[in-house]
């Protein structure tokens, strides 16, 4: 009878009185929570069903905003294509590299110093970031890679890296997996280190040799709640990648080339002042978002 | 793990030993030392060979080698010239006039830009060096300091006679009054121009040399003549007499103790007044400033007391402050001032300091207030040689004036010059050489025929230079401490060692050190001429009297320090607060302004000074970082808007775009509602208004202006012999292969607008509904335009600034920004560059059947400012905005914002007449004032923020993609239509479009 209110299972109408503490812990984030994030997602879908320039009164407009996304809107399945590859390619890419980079820091000394090193990029302000990188890939030809480039006679002429549509998508990949590496990277360094020894012991009696073969059999398995972690983390913010490109190809990029669904979202919104329309782009983001989610979630827990 | 113990502990003390050691012997290497004991390798020849016309100071020498002496003190060697002996241009003489303030006419030559020289004609009797002094007087309101050209025997002989300056004088409004605002904070007074007749020696305008210039007569008839820069002003007689030569205070002591007034006064008491409160200044810009240190007099600890003068705004060379005080005791006295000198890293600020208007010795021509290194402030008092001044006070009143000059480091600044000028000769000769685009493993020769192009021996000179230049801010050195800028000349002479020393490496160096050596030297020359100096009070006495310390200790900061700190929480920074125990204003508009802290604040002081009085309406200025105020992002502006709460009435310095934007949206006020907006209308530049207009309603006026025009450096088309190009066919016929000859490249970029605007063909379709690329004109416009990347091969990219300084670029296109730029960054560049029309194209009038150069451009507004719509105070807004565009204040601002920040922040007014008053060469005037005759803006059209982004698509589809022009165009002109037919029709003017049958 002296067990913890918390640990008891009780029938329904005690269970707040008896949680009470525990639920006020629990109410100044639940109510965050729903003023910041909730909220807006629903009056985004209320606003997507409207005519709304963000300074007169919206006015109701059914499902035309849908309607012209999906059959009318070239630019859109542009971004789509844009924001998909992005997502295949540094989702994946960045998710394996913060995975690796973890599993070869932790076995290093200096764990923490490395950690840093490799964790600033992604607290910095992508902003700022971009602005080095566009020292680098600068199109004049005193830019660093161009210049290093026509040294080593690879090129005579300077590649004008954020202004030729065909480059761009290559610029970009490359500044956001850099940028992405450290995502999941402290959760997932946190999770190596918390390993059961015994299970590495346990595995090193039972005849396992090397590194990775430690990796396969244990490491991975006992890591999932991380991996899942992760994985999410990676694809919301591939999915979201709009200041970097901005940063770097100007806005909207030459010929929409990294023009991405956030970008069309903000190109509707605030040059064109059509906040209802830019509504209908997030709600659907926001599914495709939540599905891949679950998709995930899915197959992490079934493994 | 014992060893492992025992390990660690060692490493744990090498460590502190490494770290330590270098701290100790740190304190040791830094005591200053001559290092090379170099000589100046700039002989008088050399320099000759270097500038055509060398600076003063070695025409002075040239004058001292050869003997020459000031005349004696007879009366007939002051020759006063008086106005009516004047001389214009053609050699008539010129019309006089009365001018003068009201209570001091006098006959007077009225000096407009219609006469562009004026002489003095004089009679020498007595060979010999003699010096001038004019009596001008200003009009007020009337904008910058004019400045003359002065011309000795129709020659210019020395550098800096092509600026003259005759300074306007300003005191402070309340005198020796401190105005408290509601807060008890005070508030700084308004600027008030003294207008009255100024007699002034003729100085040397870069504070080189102190003492006015003085010039070798012969006996004979000579002539002065004066050339017309920039300014009217009158002027009446010009006094020619021997040049003053200064006593020492040794000879100043000996005669006063020969006449025997060398004896203290008997009273004790000294005589202190505030450096604030003084009597006149010669550049608005100086003015009182605020400073927390808890010695200064006045001082306060919750209130801002404006306690000091000088500080960050008086540096620049001939920036004087006048001082009086009256002495009730005859005496000598010694004259103590509580000063603060630590802004440029161990270098010296000088002063000329004069009492009475005079000279007094030789030593205060040049004195030198040290360097503090403790970074403090200190009571100090004048002395020669370790041993305080006494100087003779009679009874009554007296003034002391302070001058900035530059004193000892004037042979370092000129070297610094010449340094440049050598750097520019030798990197232009290296570019003929290497081209633009060095191969660093390619032996160019550079020495070959034992070094006949002198490439060597110009590095010597440099690295010699450098060397002397390091031994002479190390002698110098007033702290005992080497100044950071003589290190940095010690690695730049490693540089040129280098060279020297590795022939093969000089392509390397051309592109790198010496570029970055360049910029350095500038700076430097900058930096040096900056001499700043701040001033709390001073204190006249003598000998009974011990001047106190007034240094505040560390713990008086601390204590004050962490008393503002809890004093931040209550106190309200943000608002201005009206001035106390007055009538308060009866309405406030809510001002946001959209630019740094140096302008609003005096935004904030000229409204409250001269709006706020007048039209009891007071001003609540919020300061906004730039783009919180445009239409197009999610910014502090937006967000007022949409949510309805805390929106300002006023918006000021927004960007062109916005004002219409907002209309659309009706969110903001139609200004042409307003009955004068007709005569405010005619203020700005017609094609101006366009951009701000939208539905026959204008809702915005334009700020600042802007302008372009084609940048040349003279000196390398005078090397190439070119000419200016007045088309492009001139630039890709001439011009380019010229350049292109030598690995140069042209600084065009991309600029659609202004060649379909030149090719005849616009934007838009006549009736503003449809696209206009469509159309042959757009075509050859867009085909030019991509051309020039794909068949002249003009870099996509490239930092025109950075460039046209190297001399890679030596022309292209910019704007005004540019402009500035070079100006106020690039000084080695000063008399070598010069400013154009922008190529146009060449066509054939069809009335008339004459050719003339069609140079239409656009992009002529830099920023507007606006009213909102939700404003419940229209006509309040009205009256400020009226105010703020006016001639008077935009003219005053102007010059005062120049005056504080320096040239890089001239106010470029969208009011004509205003733009017209600032500091400009005359002839650069001229061209921006031709520009303005080709200027077209379009007006805001639904949707045209598609153009420029189909504009841009076209062009990189074209350039980067190698498509077909014809494809691109059209694919813009279908996505371009889409969309102007649907703005158009969500916001209600869709059925312009019906009778299209579209």
């Amino acid at each position: 009878m002296a067990a913890s209110p918390l640990a008891m299972k009780k029938p329904k109408h005690g269970h707040l009185e008896k949680n009470w503490v525990g639920l006020l812990f629990f109410l100044p984030f639940f109510i965050l929570f729903v003023v910041f994030t909730i909220a807006p997602v629903v009056v985004a879908m209320g606003l997507s069903f409207t005519n709304y320039n963000m300074i007169q009164t919206p006015d109701f407009s059914g499902i035309t905003n849908y309607k012209l996304l999906f059959l009318d809107d070239d630019i859109f399945i542009l971004s789509l294509k844009n924001t998909f590859t992005f997502a295949i390619i540094t989702g994946p890419v960045g998710y394996l590299m913060s995975f690796v980079s973890a599993w070869v820091i932790n076995n290093l000394k200096f764990k923490t110093g490395f950690a840093l090193a490799f964790y600033i990029p992604s607290i910095t302000s992508g902003v700022a970031m971009s602005v080095i990188w566009l020292v680098v890939f600068s199109p004049d030809k005193y830019g660093y890679l161009n210049n290093f480039l026509i040294n080593m006679g690879l090129i005579s002429e300077p590649i004008a890296w954020t202004q030729d549509p065909t480059q761009l998508m290559t610029v970009i990949v490359i500044i956001q997996i850099w940028m992405s590496m450290g995502g999941g990277f402290l959760v997932f360094l946190a999770g190596i280190q918390n390993l059961n020894r015994e299970l590495l012991e346990s595995g090193k009696i039972d005849g396992i040799k090397t590194k990775f073969q430690e990796l396969q059999y244990i490491i991975l398995p006992s890591m999932k709640p991380q991996l899942l972690y992760g994985a999410i983390n990676s694809v919301t913010g591939a999915l979201g990648v709009y200041d970097i490109a901005v940063a770097v190809a100007g806005f909207p990029s030459p010929n929409y080339a990294v023009h991405t669904i956030v970008a069309h979202l903000y190109d509707y919104a605030f040059v064109r002042f059509q906040m209802g329309y830019a509504s209908a782009i997030a709600i659907v983001l926001f599914a495709m978002t939540f599905i891949i989610g679950k998709i995930i979630m899915r197959v992490l827990r079934s493994e | 793990m014992q060893t492992k113990r025992k390990l660690s502990r060692l490493l744990s003390v090498v460590l502190a030993v490494f770290l330590v050691l270098p701290l100790v012997f740190g304190c040791y290497v830094n005591a200053a030392e001559k290092l090379y004991g170099a000589e100046n390798p700039y002989t008088d020849e050399l320099i000759k060979e270097l500038m055509d016309i060398p600076f003063y100071s070695v025409l002075k020498r040239s004058y001292d080698k050869a003997g020459y002496r000031a005349p004696s003190d007879a009366p007939e060697n002051t020759i006063v010239v008086t106005p009516d002996t004047i001389t214009g241009e053609n050699g008539e003489k010129v019309t006089l006039s009365n001018r003068g303030p009201a209570d001091d006419q006098k006959n007077a030559f009225y000096w407009t830009y219609d006469n562009k020289t004026v002489t003095w004609t004089f009679e020498i009797t007595e060979a010999g060096l003699y010096q001038f002094a004019l009596d001008y007087y200003l009009e007020p309101g009337k904008g910058a300091d004019p400045v003359r050209k002065l011309l000795i025997d129709g020659e210019k002989l020395y550098y800096e006679a092509d600026n003259h300056i005759f300074y306007r004088y300003f005191a402070d409004e309340n005198g020796d009054d401190r105005v408290l605002n509601t807060d008890g904070d005070e508030m700084r007074p308004r600027a008030l121009e003294i207008n009255k007749w100024r007699n002034v020696d003729i100085v040397d305008y870069y504070g080189f040399f102190s003492m006015p210039i003085a010039i070798y007569f012969g006996e004979g008839t000579h002539t002065v003549t004066m050339e017309y820069y920039s300014g009217d002003m009158a002027i009446g007689d010009l006094t020619v007499s021997p040049m003053e030569t200064l006593k020492s205070y040794a000879d100043y002591k000996a005669a006063l103790q020969a006449d025997g007034l060398y004896k203290q006064a008997t009273t004790i008491e000294p005589i202190t007044f505030e450096a604030e409160f003084h009597t006149e200044r010669n550049g608005s810009a100086i003015r009182r400033e605020a400073d927390g240190d808890p010695a200064c007099s006045p001082y306060q600890w919750d209130k801002k007391i404006l306690n000091i003068i000088g500080a960050g705004t008086w540096y620049k060379a001939n920036k004087a402050i006048t001082w009086s005080f009256n002495v009730k005791e005859a005496g000598v006295y010694k004259i103590a001032l509580r000063q603060f000198q630590a802004y440029n890293d161990n270098i010296s600020s000088f002063r000329k300091i004069e009492i009475d208007g005079e000279v007094p010795f030789a030593e205060f021509a040049e004195y030198e207030f040290e360097y503090s290194s403790n970074k403090s402030w200190k009571n100090y008092t004048l002395s020669i040689d370790d041993e305080a001044v006494y100087y003779y006070f009679d009874e009554g009143e007296h003034t002391i004036t302070m001058t900035v000059v530059m004193g000892d480091y004037t042979e370092l600044i000129q070297s610094i010059y010449y340094d440049m000028q050598l750097m520019t000769d030798f990197m232009n000769d290296i570019r003929q050489i290497t081209g633009a685009n060095p191969d660093y493993n390619y032996d160019y020769g550079f020495y070959d025929g034992d070094d006949k192009r002198g490439f060597k021996a110009k590095f010597q000179m440099m690295s010699d230079s450098m060397a002397w230049k390091y031994d002479f801010l190390v002698e110098n050195s007033s702290t005992g401490k080497i100044p950071s800028m003589a290190n940095s000349f010690k690695f730049l002479k490693t540089s040129f060692d280098t060279a020297i020393k590795y022939e093969y490496r000089i392509a390397k160096l051309y592109d790198t050190d010496f570029l970055s050596a360049q910029s350095s030297l500038s700076t430097y020359y900058s930096q040096l001429q900056s001499q700043n100096l701040a001033i709390d009070d001073f204190t006249i006495y003598n000998d009974g009297y011990k001047l106190p310390k007034r240094e505040s200790t560390f713990w008086q900061k601390l204590s004050s320090s962490i008393k503002n700190f809890f004093l931040s929480f209550t106190k309200d920074y943000d608002s201005i607060k009206g001035v106390q125990g007055a009538a308060q204003p009866e309405e406030i508009v809510k001002v946001w302004i959209a630019r740094g802290i140096d302008w609003a604040e005096l935004f904030k002081e000229l409204a409250d000074t001269t709006f706020t009085p007048e039209s009891k309406i007071g001003v609540q200025l919020s300061i906004m970082p730039a783009g919180q105020l445009t239409a197009g992002a999610t910014n502090a502006l937006m967000l007022a808007i949409a949510s309805g709460k805390n929106i300002p009435d006023l918006c000021v310095s927004s960007d062109i775009g916005s004002p219409a934007e907002f209309a659309v949206r009706e969110a903001t006020y139609d200004l042409s509602t307003f009955e004068d907006f007709d005569i405010v209308r005619e203020w700005f530049l017609d094609v101006c208004m366009n951009p701000l207009t939208y539905n026959g309603g204008v809702y915005g006026l334009p700020e600042t202006m802007d302008f372009k025009v084609f940048f040349y450096r003279t000196d390398i088309f005078e090397e190439l012999g070119l000419e200016v190009p007045e088309t492009r066919e001139d630039i890709y016929n001439y011009i380019m292969p010229a350049l292109y000859r030598q690995q140069m490249t042209v600084g065009m970029g991309r600029d659609e607008l202004t060649y379909i605007l030149q090719h005849g063909g616009s934007l838009y379709t006549e009736d503003l509904l449809y696209s206009g690329l469509g159309t042959p004109e757009a075509y050859l416009a867009m085909k030019e335009q991509t051309d020039l990347f794909t068949k002249y091969a003009v870099p996509v990219q490239q930092d025109f600034y950075n460039r046209f300084r190297t001399g890679e670029t030596p022309c292209g296109i910019g704007t005004f920004a540019t402009y500035i730029q070079l100006k106020a960054a690039a000084p080695e560049l000063n008399g070598r560059w010069s400013i154009a029309l922008l190529p146009g194209l060449e066509k054939v009038n069809t009335e008339t059947g004459e050719t003339y150069v069609d140079r239409s451009h656009s992009g002529s507004i830099a920023t507007a400012s606006f009213v909102m719509a939700t404003t419940e105070k229209p006509n309040e807004c009205w009256a400020l905005l009226k105010w703020w565009m006016s001639e008077e204040t935009q003219t005053e601002y102007g010059v005062s914002i120049e005056g504080i920040v320096g040239e890089s922040a001239r106010w470029n007014s969208a009011n004509l007449e205003s733009f017209d008053k600032m500091n400009w060469n005359v002839e650069d005037l001229q061209v921006i004032q031709k520009t303005r005759e080709w200027v077209y803006e379009y007006p805001y059209i639904l949707g045209s923020y598609f153009t420029t982004r189909h504009l841009t698509n076209a062009y990189t589809k074209v350039v980067m993609n190698h498509e077909n022009l014809r494809d691109a165009l059209e694919s813009a002109v279908r996505d371009i239509n889409r969309e102007l037919k649907m703005k158009h029709e969500e916001y209600g003017f869709g059925h312009l479009y019906e009778t299209e049958g579209v």
